[in-house]
């Protein structure tokens, strides 16, 4: 009888009841759908968004999201804007912070059309400048994927004009020439295009005082990155609108090819003809100048400083103090002046004195070489070397008298070919001199002065930018409104990129990983076929003939579903290794080929069939395999394809046994790639994401095969 | 086409753990070429494994079969050339209804051509035509039985084994089909075997009839030979609906005539004086148990007789009246046994009504009380 009876009214404890199962129902396919959704959400997200997990990407319907969401592809969390909210820490707080972002977003986005006015102008002053800075003293946040396919690119078509048969060759060998090429280049071994980065040149100490750009060929080679990503190598949108540019001033394919990006040997023409582009389409580029503001106000607010105004232990140096001390009113210490101006400031000079010899880089600082200078020079070089000879050793030269050792204005340079060491003298002679030898430069003193040498006077300048400075030096780089305006431009690049570049990049991992694809494939082929033979073979057997111990067999069979998989992977491990099985088809195929639970279902299934079936097939001639393969096949053909989607899941979603069995990596399966890829880009999950939405599409279609007969259902011979 | 010939038939099926059981014990048949069979007996006769020894399906423990003169206890099923219906159909559920009846040809690699030649044949003559598309589900069951028989019949074999083809039909479709295979049979005029446990589907169909039981064959003869004259007491008891009476009791002289009585110590026993014919069959067994046995048609209701016999006439208490329409039948007793009649339908009788009954000895029969042999 029925729980709910379809005859007669329903009383309302039953109609509870049956809300209660819809609920439930929803409830529980909501629980399967959620996960689902986070995951396509994360794999749209990027470093903004992705630690929200929500089931929707929220910049679909927000516009300040969209706005926010652009800026993890050119600064560190929160970087591009002035002021930013203390919490602003990682990109993280900053997406979970919405009311905060959509209020910062959404003072460029609604702003008036005379702010914008201001804004382009500055966005452009900042492009001319900015391209002109030089790269050595540059910020860059680049992606490893950019600079991993960049590099790559550029070393195959080094490696090709090494060898230009090459050129015919499939791509995966050019690759691999690539690499081998980039290997010896830059004296580090790199087996993965993956492996490819700039971590160590990102994450230089740039502010330091003793920190000086290696050299060297990776050296040249980030240079050369940085320059293309200057040139909007990995802007969203950038380079499509470039090529357009390039196009309607009749350029040729092959040049706008050539072109994009920009190389660090084009031609002058194409230089200002960038310029020209980038200055109204995208002023702002991951490559900023920079910046040692932060590090001044860092050093007011240090213990050093508090010492040097004999403040007391407990007390901060803030705003407040800077104001009264330099009679100033300010609101923040990001708004004082820097470098600090020399007129004024009376109080604060000790101050900046002791932060320009004591922190301030010294490869931005140059001499005014006078014969007074020459003078300590050579007694800084007497002192310490204590012979001429002895310098000669440490510089490799043959100088023959003190006064022909040379004194260069600003560090020297490296040279591969020679020793470093006229560098560290200077280095150690440099760190001796007092503040007022020495002559120092920034990318904010050199932007002051690109404004000066533009505008003339304050007034001008801030008529022009809608500004109330009362010094050059409180001029800083409008990086926010430059990213406004490459914002504006490029919007639909903006929202789509996070969505393409982490799938584009997974993809190319999946597809690039050797035999990834093949080994999948065939794993599949083999694993289901061998699960269709093996088990329906097995159940036919044991139903059909009269085996001795068939009950013993059976309860075999079933006891090894009783044990988890994992329980008997290490005994496996071995017994495949004994047999010298490790890294093949087979040692991934064998272990799951015969499946107790199926041999069950379907020796049960062919118990139930009607003796006379057999005995029909028998008398119209069949033989035994016949009878197997046209009569009782056919019949179970949804259980095989239980069957062969088990095993189908098993071989391409079942990475831990592939891992522990296939150490050659020219076996690994996608999945195992996936596992990788996960340890690779743990910074990054959202493209890991990106590859299980992938890797699951397979899996969705195959279902959606086997569901068909499957829900076909048992064709259960009616015997009536 | 074909004959088969039985000989000395024996099966044994080896017991599991007990001792062996033998279901067939050492049977001789001969059946001639496009002669209907019937194998006819109660359940667990050997009747069913006789057949599936013809087809293969069995293995023969002892003796021989022979089909054409050629002895086939080694050879396979398919090399027998037989086909067989069985009693389920045993239709492939996954395959078309003409995909079931080419299926053997398929396998015998028969042309394209030819198959759906006799397919086309068969279907017509089975008039399946329009469900040649259709799988077995989506038939009824006299059709999926024709269906099984045009799988027997696109073959064209040597022999046709029927096992209880008709028992999972209901009474009006066993009866058509009944006749439908009778007409097959004369259309095919082939060698068909027939296992039933209905003895009515046996005395229509069969050409002649083998009537089984326990492993033995009890008599092989023509239906109304079968009916007239059975070789025992289980054949007359089997044939025939209702079944043959037997009243027990011993033969007796009275007045230089023979007569039979009924053995009876609660009431007056029932006597009859026997006729020339079957005194002369029990002249040697006067005081011998034996059985009087009768059929329902020859025990007469003595008031519709215009001059009944007195010394054949019984009175008996009536137990039940079954009126079947054209005929009633009657449950008597005489106290000691119980005996039906086929009376008149127009006739009305009360229970523990006591009646006069007139036996027409003229067909009766003597059994040997012992063997249950008829005395002949």
């Amino acid at each position: 009888m029925p729980i709910l009876s379809t005859v007669g009214n329903k009383t309302w404890s039953q109609r509870l009841f049956v809300w209660f199962v819809y609920g439930a129902l929803t409830f529980f396919g909501a629980s399967m759908a959620v996960p689902f959704m986070i995951m396509l959400t994360s794999s749209a997200s990027n470093d903004f968004d992705y630690d929200r997990y929500a089931i929707a990407p929220r910049s679909i319907w927000s516009a300040p999201d969209r706005f926010m969401k652009g800026t993890p592809y050119f600064a560190k969390p929160g970087d591009l804007f002035p002021h930013k909210p203390a919490l602003w820490t990682s990109w993280r707080s900053i997406g979970l912070d919405k009311e905060t972002s959509d209020e910062i977003s959404n003072r460029y986005l609604k702003a008036p059309e005379s702010d914008w006015a201001r804004w382009r102008l500055q966005a452009a002053d900042y492009a001319a400048f900015a391209l002109a800075h030089p790269l050595n003293d540059t910020k860059a946040a680049m992606t490893r994927e950019m600079s991993a396919e960049f590099m790559l690119s550029h070393y195959i078509d080094l490696a090709v004009e090494q060898e230009p048969s090459l050129a015919d060759e499939r791509g995966s060998v050019r690759e691999k020439a690539a690499l081998k090429l980039l290997s010896e280049t830059w004296g580090v071994p790199v087996e993965n295009y993956i492996g490819i980065n700039f971590d160590l040149e990102v994450g230089r100490p740039i502010t330091q005082q003793s920190w000086v750009p290696s050299g060297g060929p990776k050296w040249k080679d980030f240079n050369a990155l940085r320059f293309a990503v200057q040139h909007g190598a990995q802007t969203p949108g950038v380079l499509g609108a470039w090529k357009d540019f390039l196009k309607e001033r009749d350029y040729s394919s092959e040049d706008i090819k050539r072109y994009s990006p920009l190389p660090m040997d084009a031609p002058p023409e194409l230089t200002s003809l960038w310029l020209e582009f980038a200055q109204v389409n995208a002023p702002l580029s991951p490559v900023i100048p920079l910046s040692l503001r932060e590090t001044w106000v860092n050093y007011l607010t240090s213990d050093e400083a508090r010492d040097l105004l004999k403040l007391k232990a407990t007390q901060r140096f803030d705003v407040a103090l800077y104001n009264s001390l330099a009679g100033t009113t300010y609101a923040d210490l990001e708004d004082t002046p820097f470098p600090l101006p020399e007129q004024g400031f009376t109080d604060l000079q000790p101050i900046w004195k002791s932060f320009v010899e004591r922190q301030y880089p010294l490869r931005l600082t140059s001499l005014e070489v006078t014969p007074e200078l020459r003078v300590r020079y050579e007694s800084f070089l007497k002192k310490n070397y204590g012979s001429i000879r002895g310098l000669n050793q440490i510089l490799g030269e043959n100088y023959k008298d003190w006064s022909e050792v040379p004194l260069p204005v600003t560090l020297p340079d490296e040279q591969p070919d020679q020793t470093t060491g006229l560098r560290e003298v200077w280095f150690s002679f440099a760190k001796t001199l007092p503040f007022s030898d020495r002559h120092i430069s920034s990318g904010d003193a050199s932007w002051q002065a690109y404004l000066k040498n533009k505008y003339q006077t304050l007034e001008v300048l801030n008529e022009a930018y809608g500004w109330h400075l009362n010094y050059w030096e409180e001029a800083v780089m409008p990086l926010d409104k430059a990213y406004a305006v490459t914002y504006s431009e490029h919007k639909l690049a903006f929202f789509s990129r996070p969505f393409l570049f982490n799938y584009s990049t997974i993809m190319r991992f999946l597809v690039d990983q050797g035999n990834s694809i093949p080994v999948t494939l065939w794993l599949i082929i083999l694993s289901i076929s061998s699960s269709l033979t093996v088990n329906p073979l097995a159940g036919y057997a044991l139903s059909r003939f009269n085996l001795r111990s068939k009950d013993k067999i059976l309860l075999f069979c079933l006891a090894t579903s009783a044990f988890p998989a994992m329980v008997s992977a290490i005994p496996g491990y071995l017994l495949m290794r004994d047999l010298g099985m490790l890294n093949t088809f087979f040692a991934l195929i064998l272990p799951s080929a015969a499946s107790g639970m199926s041999i069950f279902i379907l020796k049960g299934f062919f118990d139930s069939l009607p003796q006379e079936l057999y005995e029909a097939a028998t008398i119209d001639g069949a033989r035994e395999w016949q009878i197997f393969l046209f009569v009782t096949i056919p019949m179970v053909t949804p259980i095989l394809a239980i069957n062969a989607l088990h095993a189908f899941i098993a071989a391409y979603d079942g990475w831990a046994w592939a891992l522990i069995i296939c150490q050659d990596k020219s076996m690994w399966t996608l999945s195992v790639w996936l596992y990788q890829a996960n340890t690779w880009w743990a910074g990054s999950p959202w493209i890991t994401t990106a590859g299980f939405v992938i890797t699951s599409i397979p899996t969705l279609v195959v279902f959606i095969f086997c569901q068909k007969i499957i829900m076909r259902g048992i064709i259960v011979p009616s015997m009536k | 086409m074909a004959t088969v010939l039985i000989k000395d038939l024996v099966k044994i099926y080896p017991g599991s753990g007990g001792p062996d059981v033998q279901v067939v014990h050492g049977i001789n048949l001969d059946i001639k070429d496009k002669e209907f069979m019937v194998l006819v007996g109660p359940s667990g006769c050997g009747k069913s494994t006789t057949l599936r020894m013809i087809a293969g399906l069995e293995e023969i423990s002892g003796g021989t079969i022979s089909i054409d003169d050629k002895v086939v206890n080694n050879v396979l099923p398919k090399d027998r050339d037989i086909a067989m219906v069985f009693q389920n159909y045993a239709l492939y559920p996954h395959m078309t209804v003409y995909d079931n009846m080419a299926f053997g040809l398929k396998l015998r690699k028969f042309p394209k051509k030819e198959i759906a030649e006799r397919v086309k044949e068969a279907s017509a003559m089975l008039g399946l035509d329009p469900y040649l598309d259709r799988k077995p589900k989506a038939l009824s069951g006299g059709q999926r039985q024709r269906v099984a028989v045009g799988r027997a019949i696109v073959r064209k074999p040597k022999v046709f084994l029927f096992d209880e083809p008709l028992s999972n039909l209901d009474a009006k479709m066993r009866v058509s089909t009944r006749t439908e295979i009778s007409k097959l049979h004369l259309k095919l005029g082939a060698t068909m075997i027939y296992v039933t446990h209905d003895q009515i589907e046996a005395l229509t169909m069969g050409d002649r009839i083998c009537v089984m039981k326990d492993g033995h064959i009890m008599q092989v003869a023509e239906p109304l030979t079968l009916y007239n004259t059975p070789a025992n007491m289980f054949v007359g008891g089997f044939i025939g609906s209702p079944p043959m009476n037997f009243l027990h009791g011993t033969i007796r002289e009275e007045g230089g005539k023979l007569q039979f009585v009924e053995k009876n110590e609660t009431a007056k026993p029932v006597v009859v004086t026997l006729t020339e014919r079957l005194a002369g069959l029990a002249r040697d067994r006067i005081g011998k148990p034996t059985v009087f046995g009768i059929r329902p048609e020859d025990v007469q209701d003595s008031l519709r007789l215009t001059n009944p016999d007195p010394t054949r006439t019984a009175t008996v208490t009536v137990e039940v009246s079954e009126p079947m329409g054209a005929e009633t039948f009657l449950y008597l007793t005489t106290g000691a046994s119980a005996f039906i009649a086929r009376v008149q339908p127009t006739d009305n009788f009360q229970t523990d009504q006591r009646i006069d009954v007139t036996f027409r000895v003229e067909n009766a029969h003597l059994f040997d009380e012992e063997t249950g042999d008829v005395l002949k």
